[in-house]
């Protein structure tokens, strides 16, 4: 326990107005921390009104925070949408400025290294209608810039570009966002429950510290 | 708003607030309306204005003081406060004794407190409940440093006076 003259010449300062936030947390503490049958009896009034304010110190709201978290939703859907309109929007973006494979591949390749082709490894290149073309014509074109031997790429679901419709765009936009915001009320519902307990948690504390 | 701000600056002080509130409006449920007021209106305040709001809970106590007189002024009067709220809460531990002590402990700080003039009444409740600098309490009441020392001053006084008439009243009615 504190010394007791040391407590009343702080309290003697409280009266005057002259403590400071620490030492009137010190002289709260003091009454908190002695039960009445163990003060000096000088003490007695005193702590009853340290007492008073204890128990104004522990008036709660009752449910205003309810409230609180209830507004906090709109915000979140509006920037996870932002988002994930922002994420499609650059994938769009990405894969109509980016070049296709075969393109990528011709451009990695110095062209000052390639040989030119002999006349028996001549390319049979395959046009996108599917007709074979050979022969000298071919070999002009393809000798500089495409020494390799094209073939119509078989349609690839996974890396061909969704977003050429732009209704099957929206439609794959809309069903992302329905996603995220599925996830995004889930998420909310498991915080609301943590923050119950929380809650809860302090409340208990509060009744056991008395 | 920022939701990491709301968390963690103004949501741990709702219960400051409503003090606060109740402390002014003297009326439970007109209490928690201003102290919901206040937290709508801090949620919606735009990203420039919460960056300008170096101390929130004064901030807070701020707008809190003034919905709460608008509130006191519509009505016209005051009304006694009433702290059933949270005896309610207390009671739930089954402990009739300690509920019965602290509202009678409520009761003596709401007489003691509310006979006090109402700037010295909330310079009181500011400082010796809520724990609030001098400096903060100037800002939250719009009064100045001197203003708020000497009314601290006065009211401990007058409730340590109070108090010393009260005991001395005890023995002779018993």
């Amino acid at each position: 326990m504190k010394n007791t003259p040391d407590i009343r010449e702080l309290l003697d300062r409280y009266w005057e107005g002259e403590t400071s936030l620490e030492e009137e947390r010190r002289i709260k503490a003091f009454f908190a921390a002695t039960p009445d049958d163990d003060l000096p009896e000088e003490f007695r009034q005193e702590a009853r009104w340290f007492r008073i304010l204890q128990s104004e110190q522990a008036v709660e709201a009752p449910g205003v925070h309810r409230m609180a978290l209830s507004a906090r939703p709109t915000r979140w859907y509006g920037i996870a949408a932002a988002i994930v309109a922002l994420l499609c929007a650059a994938g769009v973006w990405w894969r109509l400025s980016t070049p296709g494979p075969v393109e990528q591949i011709v451009q990695s390749r110095p062209i000052e290294k390639i040989e030119s082709p002999k006349l028996h490894d001549l390319p049979v290149v395959t046009t996108p209608d599917n007709t074979p073309e050979t022969g000298q014509s071919s070999i002009a074109e393809t000798k500089s810039t495409k020494p390799f031997r094209l073939k119509k790429r078989a349609p690839n679901p996974v890396e061909d570009d969704t977003c050429e419709d732009p209704e099957k765009a929206l439609a794959e936009i809309k069903a992302a966002l329905a996603l995220v915001s599925s996830k995004i009320n889930k998420s909310k519902e498991t915080l609301d429950k943590g923050l119950q307990e929380v809650d809860h948690v302090d409340i208990l504390l509060k009744r056991k510290n008395g | 708003m920022n939701w990491t701000i709301f968390q963690h600056h103004v949501y741990p002080i709702r219960h400051k607030l409503y003090r606060f509130a109740l402390r002014i409006t003297g009326s439970v449920p007109e209490a928690e309306d201003v102290v919901q007021e206040v937290l709508e209106r801090v949620w919606k305040s735009s990203e420039e204005q919460a960056n300008n709001v170096s101390n929130w809970e004064a901030w807070c106590m701020t707008l809190t003081r003034n919905r709460s007189l608008d509130k006191v002024r519509a009505t016209a009067q005051r009304r006694v406060v009433s702290l059933d709220g949270a005896v309610a809460r207390e009671s739930d531990s089954g402990d009739a004794a300690r509920t019965t002590e602290m509202r009678d402990l409520a009761d003596q700080a709401r007489r003691l407190m509310q006979e006090l003039p109402e700037k010295q009444r909330l310079v009181m409740h500011l400082r010796d409940v809520e724990e609030l600098s001098y400096e903060e309490i100037a800002q939250v009441l719009d009064i100045t440093l001197d203003q708020v020392k000497i009314g601290l001053h006065r009211a401990r006084k007058t409730i340590r006076e109070k108090m010393l008439a009260v005991d001395a009243r005890i023995p002779a009615n018993v």
